[in-house]
């Protein structure tokens, strides 16, 4: 069983990831934030029992879960409420621009030298670039590379097959490459 | 696959830097949704006695038979069926041996036994002893 200060531990290390992780697909920061701190606290209070080594896989699962909840809320909500809502699911016509977000983050960089401000937009194309994937490629990339989880776990995270994050992983690494390159980023 | 896998390597690198220029609003507040995860493990922890000896076998038992609480309940339906069975069937023969036994002693001979040779032979012969 965990201790509380693994549980911290093992949160604090990953929070970030997970909210920025959760801010690529539901593009809003604050319902991220909500859905990650809805999921720090379901691992807390269902799993709390569980070896700290189990942490990783079950977090990402309850990320994953919350994040289709959410999804689900606003599929309804939007249904009732308006069409104009910031918020639609699905990746190619959405004309939100999550730049726009980005650019807001990264404020605090704006006085900051040249090589910084550089560096700024590169994560921020990066960033945009990560947003504009299909979502299961992202999926995909993110856990296999962010969170460093090898094929068989990013498999049993996602729920398919290791063939199937493999390929996801390819094309997510060559589509991003692709739109570094065509922002003039060298890779 | 090894330059797809150092480009990979190149943009975590870049997401990690960004990380680091997290909004120090959103930081502060995913400290505290941790803090709070935190406390709840706490509480939960402090809630559960800790179980040792029998306590702990019990509550793997306990633990076996949430786990398998269909198959469980499957098994005591048909236990009760096989039990109501089992019952009715004893008492059912058991009053009809009653009834027989009464029949016999409250009864006279049938009329076929007057008709039977053998069976007033019979009667003499045991009479007789």
């Amino acid at each position: 069983m965990a201790t509380p200060q693994e549980l911290s531990d093992f949160l604090a290390e990953v929070e970030r990831r997970a909210f920025k992780q959760t801010a690529y697909a539901v593009r809003d920061d604050h319902a991220a934030l909500d859905i990650v701190q809805d999921a720090m606290l379901k691992l807390a209070q269902s799993y709390g029992e569980r070896p700290v080594t189990e942490y990783p896989m079950l977090f990402q699962r309850i990320l994953q879960n919350t994040m289709r909840d959410f999804w689900r809320r606003q599929k309804v909500r939007n249904l009732w409420t308006t069409l104009f809502s910031s918020f639609t699911s699905n990746d190619d016509d959405d004309e939100h621009d999550p730049l726009e977000t980005l650019v807001s983050a990264n404020q605090q960089d704006s006085n900051e030298p040249l090589e910084q401000l550089e560096r700024s937009q590169t994560i921020a194309i990066i960033e945009q670039a990560l947003q504009k994937l299909p979502a299961r490629q992202r999926e995909a990339f993110i856990l296999r590379y962010w969170e460093d989880m090898d094929v068989a776990e990013t498999a049993a995270a996602m729920g398919c097959s290791q063939g199937s994050v493999k390929t996801h992983c390819s094309r997510a690494v060559h589509a991003l490459a692709a739109m570094l390159e065509k922002q003039g980023v060298e890779r | 696959m090894n330059q797809e896998h150092e480009t990979a390597k190149k943009i975590v690198g870049l997401l990690n830097q960004g990380l680091t220029r997290l909004d120090t609003k959103i930081v502060a507040k995913l400290a505290s949704a941790r803090s709070r995860a935190v406390t709840l493990l706490a509480e939960h922890e402090q809630s559960q006695p800790v179980t040792v000896g029998h306590h702990a076998l019990m509550r793997q038992v306990a633990d076996y038979f949430h786990g398998h609480r269909v198959w469980m309940s499957a098994a005591l339906v048909c236990a009760a069926i096989l039990v109501a069975f089992v019952a009715t069937q004893q008492l059912s023969s058991k009053q009809a041996v009653e009834q027989g036994d009464a029949f016999l002693l409250a009864s006279e001979l049938p009329p076929e036994a007057y008709l039977d040779k053998g069976f007033d032979a019979w009667l003499k012969h045991s009479s007789r002893h």
